[in-house]
């Protein structure tokens, strides 16, 4: 029922659910399979699907049907249709007897051949027999389960015929003396020996050449790039600063900041009133100042901006 | 403001509602094809040739209480519920003509049963158990003519009447250890009483169903056996079934004569609806339903329709008396609704009592899941649908496999007390792994990572002091947005779990939406405003008095953001141009609060969810 989920008393917090049905479902749609995992359920498949009926194709009509019609309502029984049989039958008395269907032949066949005529006159009447009429005749009496003795197979062969000489040879020695003959089979070449080349395990020449072809080329690349750039500098007022000149500054600079420092740690330790905070303070930015300088000349690579000066 | 009138009204494309507790709420009007039925304050008249023709009578201020039909069929009455103190009106609607006729106002607080005449002359209200009153009106003038109080002091509440099916003058009531007989003189302007000597024997009778020759009265009554009163001699004649053992538990609560007059069918508490044959009324035949049966309403000789207060509707024949379900519904306050992604076919709903999933076009049920004793506040399904993952109030969140309702996993303690906010980011991985947003009633804001197997929490962020309500995930699943009721509104960082602003309003906010370009937020509360927010600094832009009276509650915008749709305490769906701030469209037809709009992924249409449990859907015209 669709609302089994509704009015009754469930263990707590077991979840139940109903698909709905009942209300509204059209008998024309096919119910969505479920799929065995719950983690495959999709709500894009929920609805089920509309069932569209497939048009039905147009029932048989047998092309004879209005002849088949016709000859049924005309009243001939279907298995009256050939008529009486057209052969004449043996009396009841002259049924046929032991022995009697070996006295049946095929026509044609010289051996036991004999007259159709005669034939029939055996069979009873003794009135003449079409040759077509025979046949269906002797159908008539060869039993359905037996083979059809009436049909002669092809005689068995008089001769003999050639028999085949054994052979004399003996395989066994034979095979034995080819194999004691034969040269030993021939093993496989073997594979070129990379270990036992002259160069196994080095770099190669060729390698070689090329990285120091590279690298050659390379500082040459990086050279010209100095080259011009350093052209570059010194058309546009940019010069490099002389390393000595660079370090001559820095150590004037440390010893400035030692000089600063000293003075500073020996201030006095009751820092109170307005002077001694401004003389605590203007050493303290000059000592950020002095750190800074030193920071920025510890540097290895420092260029020269003089165009200002020149404009 | 301008009255709702004035604005375009948006056109009500399906109704999915209907309110089963009122006794006798669900009738067949003699045309054979309409049903009239009240769903929260409003009438319902469906036709039943055409899918979703319901018809609305509004006019009630509150829930419907009780509906009657005249004999002709011409005239509808309709009685409400309101507030202490207060009058509550009976609506007599022309049927033919769909409109409300005349309001009568005379009982108190509820208004509990109403019953026409024979001819249709005459209406006789009863007053609820603060009212305790009679009326007769006369429908010609729409007047009342007289009126008493309906049980004296030494019985107890009267909750039942009926009219007799031959005689203007005469109508019985009864209630608590009361059955009495009206007669009503015109003339003088009185209704005098007699009681009915049921001797030793003390009910409280629920329904009375009077035969077609006004002979015998037969009382439903709440022991759960049927009192057949002879109406001439106003004695206690029987009472059936005969056994004692097969009275019906839960009581008697709707009967009805079966249109051969030689039995009468009684619909129970517990879902039972049987048939008891006269003159003993043994019980000959009987079925069970979902839910008490509380109204019973024969279509032609051979079927009935009963109503249960689980708000499905049984067509029951006579012959083989096997339910088949017609129609179903919520019954509980609609907490949630939610689409796939991408497809307007299927929506879920989540009630107090269960989830259901429903076919969007042909209103069908496709699929429910109850989980005992439990309520389900939030619901969202995964991104590639394959699972269904909602919120509950045990602090829980559990999966289930869309097709089939199965449990796919459940987290337990995920939050305390309850999970009310939840969203979904998209895989992140290939193996379909995911993470869950949600949100409780303790303030936190926690983030999950799913895969099949295991889930687990990623991080807890706590800053909302209340209520989460709402939570919504950018596109690029790097950022969300929450909105409490604490009046804050976080959008937190989904790759190191903390804030990165905060929305205050003096609010308790209930919606939070991104602009589609995700580059503004809209928020809506109890401050009755929405609010335009930048999502980038959380600085707020515009602010709409959306509302004059109540809370929003819904707030969804279109994929386009041409429009953004609002639903709130006011009852009212309203469309509003975002650009412009102004209204487009105004859907009315809800009689309780809506809980929730959304408006489905192909945008063509707006589903609202309100209390009463009903599902409206709207056509969202295109721009």
């Amino acid at each position: 029922m669709a609302t089994a989920a509704a009015p009754h008393q469930f263990p707590a917090a077991q979840a139940t659910a109903a698909r709905a049905k009942g209300p509204q479902v059209d008998p024309r749609t096919k119910p969505v399979p479920i799929p065995g995992d719950p983690h495959d359920e999709t709500v894009y498949r929920l609805i089920p699907e509309e069932y569209v009926v497939p048009p039905k194709e147009q029932r048989y009509r047998s092309q004879f049907a209005d002849q088949a019609r016709g000859e049924y309502n005309s009243n001939r029984k279907s298995t009256a249709s050939m008529g009486p049989a057209k052969v004449q039958v043996n009396h009841p008395s002259e049924f046929l007897k032991r022995g009697d269907r070996a006295k049946i032949t095929v026509p044609g066949e010289p051996a036991l051949a004999a007259e159709p005529a005669a034939i029939a006159s055996e069979v009873g009447a003794g009135d003449f027999l079409a040759i077509s009429d025979f046949a269906s005749f002797r159908c008539a009496l060869v039993d359905k389960g037996q083979p059809d003795r009436t049909v002669r197979k092809a005689p068995v062969p008089k001769t003999l015929g050639d028999a085949i000489q054994p052979s004399h040879k003996n395989f066994i020695k034979q095979n034995a003396l080819d194999n004691i003959n034969s040269s030993a089979k021939k093993t496989q070449k073997s594979h070129p020996s990379y270990l036992a080349k002259r160069d196994y395990g080095r770099t190669p020449d060729y390698l070689k050449r090329c990285i120091s072809e590279l690298k050659e080329q390379e500082y040459r690349h990086a050279r010209e790039l100095l080259e011009m750039e350093s052209s570059k500098n010194v058309h546009e007022g940019v010069v490099p600063l002389p390393d000595e000149e660079r370090s001559k500054i820095l150590n004037g600079l440390k010893a400035n900041w030692e000089k600063l420092n000293s003075d500073y740690q020996r201030l006095s330790l009751t820092v109170d009133t307005v002077p001694k905070i401004a003389r605590k303070v203007n050493m303290e930015q000059q000592l950020k100042q002095y750190e800074e300088l030193i920071e920025k000349f510890s540097h290895t690579n420092i260029h020269l901006n003089f165009s200002g000066l020149f404009n | 403001m301008a009255d709702v009138s004035d604005f375009q009204q948006l056109k009500l494309d399906s109704i999915i509602g209907f309110g089963g507790t009122v006794p006798g709420g669900l009738i067949k009007h003699r045309d054979g094809i309409h049903t009239i039925y009240s769903l929260g304050s409003t009438v319902v008249i469906n036709d039943s040739r055409k899918k979703n023709s319901q018809e609305f009578l509004q006019g009630h201020t509150n829930v419907v209480s009780c509906i009657a039909i005249s004999k002709d069929g011409k005239q509808i009455a309709s009685g409400q519920v309101t507030h202490m103190g207060f009058q509550a009106d009976i609506i007599i609607w022309d049927f033919e003509e769909r409109k409300l006729l005349r309001r009568l106002t005379l009982h108190k607080v509820k208004v509990q049963a109403l019953a026409f005449s024979p001819s249709g002359k005459y209406l006789a209200s009863l007053g609820g158990e603060d009212d305790n009153s009679v009326i007769v009106w006369d429908l010609e003038k729409f007047a009342a003519i007289c009126g008493s109080p309906a049980s004296t002091d030494s019985s107890g509440v009267t909750l039942s009447l009926t009219y007799l099916n031959k005689d203007d003058h005469t109508f019985v009531t009864g209630g608590f250890a009361t059955l009495r007989v009206w007669e009503l003189n015109v003339t003088q302007r009185k209704i005098r009483a007699a009681d009915c000597q049921t001797g030793q024997i003390k009910r409280i009778v629920k329904c009375i169903a009077i035969d077609f020759d006004d002979e015998f009265m037969y009382c439903g009554t709440t022991t759960g056996d049927l009192l057949q009163v002879n109406l001439r001699t106003k004695l206690f004649k029987h009472s059936g079934p005969p056994k004692e053992k097969d009275l019906f538990s839960q009581g008697i609560l709707s009967a009805a004569l079966s249109p051969q007059g030689d039995a009468v069918i009684a619909g129970c508490g517990d879902g039972t609806i049987a048939i008891l044959k006269l003159p003993k009324l043994s019980i000959i035949k009987s079925t069970k339903v979902s839910g008490s049966v509380t109204s019973i309403t024969f279509d032609d000789d051979k079927t009935f329709f009963a109503g249960t207060a689980y708000s499905n509707i049984y067509k029951i024949s006579m012959d083989d008396f096997s339910p088949s379900l017609k129609s179903t519904c919520h019954y509980a306050p609609i907490n949630d609704i939610c689409f796939p992604r991408d497809s307007s076919d299927v929506f879920a709903t989540a009630s107090d009592t269960d989830i259901r999933i429903w076919n969007a076009h042909t209103s069908a049920e496709l699929l429910r899941i109850a989980v005992p004793n439990l309520e389900c506040k939030c619901i969202t399904f995964k991104k590639d649908g394959k699972s269904l993952i909602s919120g509950w109030n045990d602090g829980k969140i559990r999966a289930f496999g869309p097709q089939s309702g199965r449990l796919q996993y459940e987290i337990n303690d995920a939050h305390k007390r309850g999970v009310t906010a939840l969203a979904v980011t998209e895989p992140y991985n290939d193996r379909g792994d995911f993470r869950i947003v949600s949100g409780g009633e303790d303030g936190q804001v926690r983030v999950w990572k799913i895969s099949k197997q295991v889930q687990h929490l990623e991080d807890a962020m706590k800053e909302h002091k209340g209520t989460v309500t709402c939570i919504k995930i950018r596109k690029n699943n790097l950022e969300c947005v929450s909105s409490s009721s604490d009046g804050s509104c976080i959008i937190w960082d989904l790759t190191r779990y903390v804030r990165n602003q905060v929305l205050f309003a003096p609010s308790f906010f209930k919606a939070v939406c991104y602009f589609p370009d995700e580059s503004q937020l809209l928020t809506s509360g109890t401050d009755r405003k929405v609010a335009y927010w930048e999502a980038f600094d959380g600085s707020l832009i515009r602010e709409l008095e959306a509302s004059q009276s109540d809370t929003i509650n819904g707030l969804d915008i279109t994929t386009e953001g041409k429009y953004f749709v609002l639903g709130g305490s006011d009852k009212l769906v309203k469309v509003y141009r975002y650009e412009e701030g102004d209204v487009a469209f105004v859907g009315v037809g809800h009689s309780t609060d809506i809980m929730k709009v959304k408006i489905s992924p192909n945008g063509s249409h707006i589903v609202s969810v309100s209390a009463e449990g009903a599902i409206f859907s709207w056509v969202l015209p295109k721009a």
